[in-house]
């Protein structure tokens, strides 16, 4: 199933490459809820969320060839992607500390992609629950909101040694926890 | 391996050691890193073996990062709209701009401004396109260290410029960025430009860059007219500001691909 499904999104940007509209359809119904979610999580505003996915989609559409599939998987890419273009939009209306106070932290009652992914991937998915909180605070407000850590030190009122550590530390555990599943093998 | 990591010139310059630089790796990966900083970093590890697999490490915490959203359903509005792109944009790999709507109401006005104001607005705009080079480059350049088998080559500087250092980053699939520190600032008529040749002694262009202050640490995007694998060696010389057809000045560095 997970090998199937990593085949046909090569497949699929291939043809839309090609201008295959249908193949578009089959791309964007399959990962709209996906761009959706990450724009929304970083933005925190359900219209700008909306122009982002838009953009995305408006790339893959006229410029689908520049996905390698060698590289990763294309939900992997189409998350980056939209993070990188929700930040930027913050950027550019320098709201990221206002979108990154709205970050509610707070597990609400939808399941992660993490979750998603993990039933149909046989590769090793991993929570930041496994992070004590004040270090997973530090990497999503630097992750999601494109905050620096002077940023974050001055939002959360830290010193900045404190915010460099709990990053350093808490990337440091994820990386662990990743070796650590993937000598298991996979789920 | 202490490696001299302060791209901007304009203070001492100081020592990034692989520790200091280890420790910064993860709030590199995380892009937590103020621009100068990561800088600093991203030029240590252009020239660091061992730092540069050690932020590849960091590769797999980043994909975990990526899927931690919650799933929203997508409301039909916008399933519409992306449904409407193929109808709308026209056929597919055309090229045209992407922007929102608040951005189409910024570049309105932002038109109308330099109509008014004149020459002040456009040498703002040939900063601001400038500073956009920059950033892609930058883009591609962490994407560079963080893909397994991408290459690297050094260049061997020329004639007078003894303390420049220069690293070409490249993959196959012809994304490239060419990492420079040292070279000084050319009159405003002149600029670097970037020379890939063929094994033959061709020469194709590989663009031209400008370095803004002396001693600053310059990232020029090179996206190749063929692949990295029909070339020989590359070559930096000084040109006209737009370029030449042909090299014709003196040239500053050089290296073997």
């Amino acid at each position: 199933m997970a090998r199937t499904d990593v085949l046909d999104d090569r497949l699929l940007m291939r043809r839309i490459a090609a201008g295959d509209r249908a193949a578009f359809h089959d791309l964007y119904e399959r990962y709209v809820d996906l761009v959706y979610s990450m724009a929304l999580k970083v933005v925190q505003d359900p219209a700008a969320a909306e122009d982002i996915v838009q953009d995305v989609f408006l790339r893959i559409w006229q410029r689908a060839n520049q996905f390698d599939a060698s590289r990763g998987r294309l939900a992997t890419w189409l998350l980056s992607i939209t993070r990188n273009r929700a930040i930027d939009v913050l950027r550019q209306q320098n709201r990221q500390r206002i979108a990154a106070d709205a970050f509610d932290e707070r597990r609400d009652d939808h399941a992660l992609a993490a979750h998603w992914y993990a039933e149909r991937d046989e590769t090793v998915h991993l929570s930041l629950e496994i992070l004590p909180p004040e270090q997973r605070r530090c990497i999503e407000l630097a992750f999601f909101y494109g905050l620096t850590h002077q940023d974050i030190a001055a939002m959360l009122g830290l010193p900045l040694g404190t915010v460099k550590s709990r990053i350093r530390l808490g990337m440091r555990k994820l990386q662990a926890a990743l070796r650590e599943e993937q000598s298991k093998g996979p789920t | 391996m202490n490696i001299s990591g302060n791209p901007t010139g304009q203070q001492e310059h100081t020592t990034l050691s692989c520790e200091m630089c280890a420790s910064l790796l993860g709030l590199l990966a995380l892009g937590a890193l103020p621009e100068e900083e990561a800088r600093r970093v991203k030029f240590h590890v252009s020239l660091c073996e061992q730092c540069r697999a050690e932020l590849r490490r960091y590769e797999p915490v980043v994909e975990v990062l990526l899927y931690q959203v919650p799933l929203v359903r997508a409301p039909d509005r916008v399933r519409r709209r992306v449904a409407a792109i193929p109808e709308t944009a026209g056929p597919a790999q055309r090229r045209r701009p992407v922007a929102p709507r608040w951005l189409w109401a910024w570049a309105v006005a932002a038109t109308l401004a330099l109509m008014i104001v004149g020459g002040w607005h456009v040498a703002l705009l040939g900063q601001q396109r400038a500073l956009r080079a920059q950033m892609s480059a930058q883009q591609d350049l962490v994407r560079l260290l963080l893909t397994p088998g991408a290459r690297a080559v050094t260049l061997e500087p020329d004639g007078p410029a003894r303390e420049v250092r220069a690293v070409l980053y490249y993959l196959d699939d012809r994304t490239g960025v060419l990492v420079v520190e040292g070279l000084s600032p050319l009159a405003q008529d002149q600029a670097y430009q970037l020379w890939l040749i063929r094994p033959d002694g061709r020469r194709d262009n590989g663009g031209v860059f400008r370095v803004e202050a002396a001693g600053t640490l310059t990232l020029h995007r090179v996206e190749p007219p063929s692949p990295w694998h029909r070339y020989a060696g590359v070559g930096v010389t000084v040109e006209p500001a737009t370029g030449s057809p042909g090299p014709t000045g003196p040239r500053v560095l050089h290296g073997r691909l």
